[in-house]
């Protein structure tokens, strides 16, 4: 018996616990098999629907390098849909990483990454296949002003800002816990996300020397994004 | 009609994967909790009272092979959701509180005035509870409107059966003072 009358919106969220449990409950009755083939199957439609449009725009441009990256990817790919599927009560609660949450954040990041190397090729020395590439006004600018060093630093940030706000906007009831853990928990993941672009530039002697400024780039970028968050909070508070 | 099920053995056929003995359980214990929280945290907390509610269902279904059939289901599950509380709204704030007993002398026999409040009655006095600190809603609540034995209340609180007693005795003379001082004005 409940001594206080309980409103819709409470009514709700235990609607919704409910349903998260049951769910997570017959999902742990399925066969592991099937859980495999769902895992497989996803890997392999992102793979191409994002995997695809990269080798067919840049695949004379391609070295060992984008190979080995585009390998990474599907690992990921692979990794993050095993945490997305494994049973589990998918609920979105402040600071909670759940498997399917901290997979959620990956993905979204790791595809934004990958999408914007496809819009914006000029970043990894790529000729664009459309022969219009809309950041090169921006690159040309940032080239006359600073070089190298100021193009390749602009480009880790803007990557890192815009992977970093998408991905967090897909989890933003988990993230706006303002804890220190959950922004570490971000910040590692948003990282980790990264590796396989740092790796391309590491590993290719063009963009090796301008590594270290595009990292710098990208670590200002995911602050820039988690400060703007934390401030955010604070205001909507 | 067939005869009730015990909580333990809806935890138990709960934990062996069984939707509808955990639909069962959850229908029980949901408003249960829902009321703690609501009493615990104040109705303004709103938000808070939902995060920890969620919170505590997602501890108690990921620790449930945890879960000691020899004890009872209820110490278990307040006990998950008292510390999940304490989580989220710091553990400080309940040790300051936790050190205040210790200067109390125990074994203090409840006077006629100490009486339990009853369940209709938690209503009426749900505004007086900003008087009593967080150890002695807790004691209150779990004492008299969850009806849990005072040792049960202690191994949730994790502090002694006396203590629980005397914060539960003060609790209800806090709550009876404030209360006919409001009948008089």
């Amino acid at each position: 018996m409940s001594l206080i009358n309980q409103n819709p919106n409470e009514a709700d969220v235990h609607d919704k616990v409910l349903e998260a449990i049951r769910g997570a409950l017959r999902e742990e009755k399925e066969p592991k098999l099937k859980r495999i083939i769902k895992v497989l199957g996803a890997t392999t439609l992102v793979s191409i629907l994002f995997g695809l449009p990269f080798l067919i725009s840049f695949r004379n441009q391609l070295t060992w390098v984008w190979t080995l990256a585009l390998s990474f990817w599907v690992i990921y790919f692979a990794i993050g849909f095993s945490f997305i599927f494994k049973p589990q009560p998918r609920l979105m609660i402040s600071g909670v990483w759940s498997p399917f949450v901290v997979a959620r954040l990956f993905l979204v990041s790791t595809l934004t990454t990958i999408a914007q190397i496809i819009i914006c090729p000029s970043f990894v020395f790529f000729d664009s296949p459309l022969g219009w590439n809309p950041l090169l006004p921006l690159t040309d600018s940032l080239m006359s002003m600073g070089g190298m060093n100021l193009c390749m630093g602009f480009c880790g940030f803007l990557f890192a800002v815009v992977a970093a706000s998408l991905g967090i906007r897909s989890v933003y009831r988990v993230a706006k816990a303002t804890s220190l853990k959950s922004n570490i928990v971000i910040f590692s993941i948003l990282l980790v996300a990264q590796i396989p672009v740092i790796l391309v530039q590491v590993l290719s002697e063009d963009l090796r020397p301008y590594s270290p400024i595009w990292i710098f780039g990208m670590i200002l970028g995911f602050f820039v994004v988690l400060g703007s968050k934390l401030g955010w909070n604070k205001l909507s508070a | 009609m067939g005869i009730e099920r015990s909580d333990n053995d809806l935890m138990m056929a709960y934990v062996k994967g069984d939707e509808s003995a955990f639909g069962l359980l959850f229908g029980r214990y949901s408003p249960k909790l829902n009321t703690f929280l609501h009493f615990r945290l104040g109705a303004k907390k709103r938000h808070l009272i939902e995060e920890v509610y969620q919170k505590t269902w997602l501890k108690i279904h990921s620790g449930r092979k945890s879960f000691d059939p020899s004890k009872n289901f209820s110490t278990w599950f307040y006990t998950v959701a008292l510390n999940t509380l304490r989580d989220e709204v710091g553990s400080l704030h309940e040790r300051s509180h936790h050190e205040e007993i210790k200067d109390h002398t125990p074994d203090q026999t409840p006077t006629s005035e100490e009486l339990y409040i009853t369940k209709e009655d938690f209503k009426r006095v749900e505004a007086l509870f900003k008087y009593l600190t967080e150890d002695q809603k807790t004691a209150l609540l779990l004492s008299d409107q969850e009806e849990m034995s005072s040792k049960e209340v202690a191994e949730v609180m994790s502090i002694s059966d006396a203590s629980v007693r005397q914060l539960a005795s003060r609790a209800r003379k806090i709550i009876r003072s404030h209360f006919l001082a409001k009948e008089e004005t």
